[in-house]
């Protein structure tokens, strides 16, 4: 294989989504033989270019040319012919089937031959060539994040494709399982495979890619050709503006809990003591899964509550349903925006009516349409309209309406887990400051994050959770990398 | 985006036209002449019409059953042994020798019609939400429980005795009002309440705050919780009002067409509300054409048999071919959770 031959070259590529100019005259080339990253904000058109070069959606106008010829009109089917293959964002295997079973289907090597020796032998000299080991008889559903997207990269490996796009790979992974993945997209380079690797993870970047191409609005406005990279000149043209300072002014909490649990205990949880002060925010650091979840359910009151005792902003709510707790100025911003917080299908403005626990009856569509907008306008959500459903916005702007329905009239206690997640640099930022201006009038903020940057850069506190109980909890300032990382992984801090 | 709506719906309706009027022509038919006999044999006399109506009635009423608690993300096939047991319980109540005057004695049958239906329903919501059954699995099998349970009072403790197969007939207090009569054919008010009792909840849905509820429990009932929604108990109550809708279809058959409860009551109009409901997109008003067009084709049977020797069983082709050529352009809003 030609290292340098192109793999795929895009002219004028042109996407509109209503009234959103998705891509706008996108050029892009992408070799054999690199890792071509594709940076961007939420919405800046990434995720609309893959779809586009994977055949998944069709260019209003624009070629697309593979390996030097113009493909009219790109299928999923005659991409994969071609070599192109995805590997999916959200995974596409099915959680009941083997690792084998999954990768068989769709490659069946005959209609009515199934010869599931003869494959699994043959599949495994061929991922033994780009070292990747996969545990070809567990239940896939079993598996964790980060094995489960191999055998994604296998399934398209096995289609004999040459060119794998990747949509935010590592998103769902832990950091262990990150480097991983990352040396797996180095193999596929040095085998003279073509990458491209959307991300909005920086680092990530900087540690492989051979070339960037950054997108703001659909448009490709910086193209860097070879390394080194300068982290500073990505992340402003990223954010197309100089990065914000890194740390926010401390905030001195004011007098008042916001939260105080005494013991607390579900079936999941034995006992819990914890306490945030108002005009605080306490950080909760900790490796996903050890048990963040069942804490969020014993504070909104999802979990039955059996032992000890919770107030929220000094008044007893132990046995109170999530309701009253609401009532009381508890707010929650969940770890995922469209499946537990918004209403898929639903206009923006109902979208408000969701927890607000008005008394009438009736509902007054024109009253609610425009305290929805006032609502859109303050926290300067990018909507068509206030009858548009949420699923059309962009992640962070899902984001925002979220926060602008959560943070309505003075929250007293704010939950939020990885508020921040699967945002980009401006996105996060928005957050954070809501989060910040929040604490300002009073609230204090439990804020669950697996981005340890985040939590230094905003916390006050953080209490390190480990397998469902509280190991530690210290002011910021007093905790070293080494000991957080010693606390979070089940050692001494 | 209504336009879109319309514009399918023609569709639909077309491709269900061609399918059958093909079916009908490979089969010997004139699909012109099976039209204008179905359209006579329901519409075309006044004992036509209003038995059309009556059954749309029931129809109405047992789609409702369905299609509310589907928008809480619910799928009701108990409607028939809801609707069995309103009548029964219409039934039980319009015998009691009750020295009211004026409309008060159907009333109170129509209450308990949807008394017992909605217990029935919300057993099975209870079962639900408190221990983990499923819904399709638990109406499905309560259906027989109160099958045989009315078979039971049917023959036995509440038999009018001499071997009828049926209750003792009820007072003439508690027969539902005629909008319209004709000879001996007869139209009760059931179609007047069964259609406001769309239109009303297709209303409540859009306008209120309940209604809200239970739509935002059945498009993500974990978004609703984590905003406070008793989610639970907003299926319950789905479930209940679904029941009630089913029990009140009960009531009508009892006190408006019947007047007694027999075996075999209603026909299977429990089961026919699952066609009407999807029929209708699960739309409360909707129900009310979707229900119009079944019931026409029901009525209109046994003429096509007579008239142009058409077996009467193809009117359920006919019901099939429409509901799923719907199926095939909305297939969002039939499908199951």
């Amino acid at each position: 294989m030609n290292e340098s031959a192109t793999a795929i070259k895009t002219r004028g590529l042109d996407k509109r989504f209503g009234a959103v100019h998705a891509l706008d005259s996108l050029s892009l080339e992408v070799r054999y033989g690199e890792i071509h990253a594709v940076l961007g904000e939420n919405g800046a058109g990434k995720s609309t270019l893959l779809s586009l070069l994977s055949g998944l959606l069709q260019p209003d106008s624009g070629s697309i040319a593979i390996n030097g010829h113009e493909v009219a009109r790109l299928s999923p089917a005659s991409a994969a012919r071609l070599g192109v293959g995805m590997v999916h964002q959200h995974f596409s295997l099915i959680p009941a089937m083997t690792a084998l079973e999954n990768l068989m289907l769709g490659a069946e090597p005959g209609v009515w031959r199934l010869n599931a020796r003869d494959f699994e032998r043959e599949a495994r000299e061929r991922l033994a060539a780009f070292e990747i080991e996969i545990p070809f008889h567990e239940e896939t559903g079993r598996l964790p994040a980060g094995v489960r997207q191999r055998i994604e990269i296998a399934r398209v490996l096995l289609r004999d494709a040459r060119v794998f796009l990747f949509d935010e790979p590592t998103a769902a992974l832990t950091t262990s399982e990150s480097d991983r993945l990352l040396e797996t997209l180095s193999i596929l380079r040095e085998r003279g495979a073509a990458v491209v690797f959307v991300t909005h993870r920086l680092d990530e970047v900087m540690r492989i890619a051979d070339r960037v191409t950054i997108l703001r609005q659909g448009r490709a406005v910086s193209r860097v050709e070879r390394r080194p990279f300068d982290s500073n000149q990505l992340a402003s043209a990223i954010v197309g503006e100089t990065l914000p300072e890194e740390r926010f002014p401390p905030l001195e909490p004011s007098s008042g809990y916001a939260l105080t649990l005494e013991q607390a205990g579900t079936r999941a949880i034995e006992s819990l003591s914890l306490n945030v002060q108002r005009g605080e925010i306490v950080g909760v650091a900790g490796v996903a899964g050890n048990g963040q979840r069942d804490w969020i359910d014993l504070i909104l009151g999802l979990a039955p509550f059996q032992r000890g005792r919770i107030s929220i902003l000094g008044a007893e709510a132990s046995f109170a349903p999530v309701f009253q707790r609401r009532e009381m100025g508890l707010c929650y911003i969940p770890e995922d925006r469209m499946s537990d917080g918004l209403l898929e299908g639903f206009p923006l403005w109902s979208n408000y009516l969701l927890g607000s626990g008005g008394a009438s009856w009736w509902i007054n569509r024109r009253a609610a349409s425009a305290e929805a907008r006032a609502r859109l306008d303050a926290f300067a959500v990018k909507a068509p309209s206030v009858d548009a459903p949420p699923e059309t916005l962009s992640g962070g702007h899902q984001q925002r309406l979220l926060l602008s329905r959560e943070l309505d009239g003075s929250p007293g206690l704010i939950v939020a887990h990885n508020p921040t997640r699967g945002l980009d640099i401006r996105a996060a930022r928005f957050v954070h400051e809501a989060l910040i201006e929040a604490c300002r009038a009073g609230a204090g903020v439990l804020l669950f994050s697996s981005e340890l940057p985040e939590l230094f850069l905003l916390c006050r506190r953080i209490v390190v959770i480990h397998r469902g109980r509280a190991v530690e909890a210290r002011l910021a300032s007093d905790w070293t990398a080494a000991s957080l990382g010693n606390a979070m992984t089940g050692g001494a801090p | 985006m209504k336009i879109v709506r319309v514009l399918r719906l023609a569709a639909a309706a077309l491709c269900a036209l061609g399918a059958l009027s093909i079916f009908l022509w490979l089969a010997g038919y004139s699909p012109w002449e099976t039209a204008r006999v179905i359209a006579e044999g329901s519409w075309g006399t006044p004992a036509g019409r209003m038995q059309a109506l009556g059954k749309s009635s029931i129809l109405i009423m047992t789609g409702l059953a369905v299609a509310l608690p589907f928008r809480a993300g619910l799928f009701n096939i108990g409607g028939e042994g809801q609707m069995l047991l309103g009548g029964l319980a219409a039934a039980m109540v319009g015998v009691a020798p009750l020295a009211f005057s004026g409309p008060v004695h159907w009333i109170l049958c129509l209450i308990a019609g949807a008394a017992a239906g909605a217990a029935w329903a919300a057993l099975s919501g209870w079962l639900r939400e408190a221990r983990g059954v499923h819904e399709v699995i638990s109406t499905i099998l309560l259906n027989f429980v109160a099958l045989h349970f009315c078979n039971q009072a049917v023959f036995g403790w509440f038999s009018a005795g001499d071997g009828a197969s049926r209750t003792p007939y009820i007072l003439e207090s508690a027969v539902l009002p005629a909008l319209v009569s004709a000879g001996a054919a007869r139209l009760s008010w059931a179609i007047v309440f069964a259609c406001a009792a769309a239109i009303a909840l297709s209303i409540w849905l859009l306008f209120t705050r309940p209604g809200f509820t239970l739509l935002a429990v059945g498009a993500n009932p974990d978004a609703s919780r984590n905003a406070g929604i008793r989610d639970g108990r907003v299926r319950v109550a789905a479930m209940a009002l679904g029941g009630a809708c089913a029990g009140l279809a009960g009531a009508f058959e009892t006190c408006g067409l019947s007047r007694a409860f027999f075996a075999r009551f209603g026909g299977g109009m429990g089961f026919d509300g699952v066609a009407a409901a999807f029929l209708a997109l699960t739309e409360p008003w909707a129900v009310i054409p979707s229900a119009l067009t079944m019931s026409s084709l029901r009525t209109a049977d046994r003429t096509l048999q007579l008239e142009i020797g058409l077996p009467k069983e193809a009117v359920f082709i006919m019901e099939g071919v429409l509901l799923l050529s719907i199926a095939v352009f909305f297939r969002r809003r039939v499908r199951a959770e």
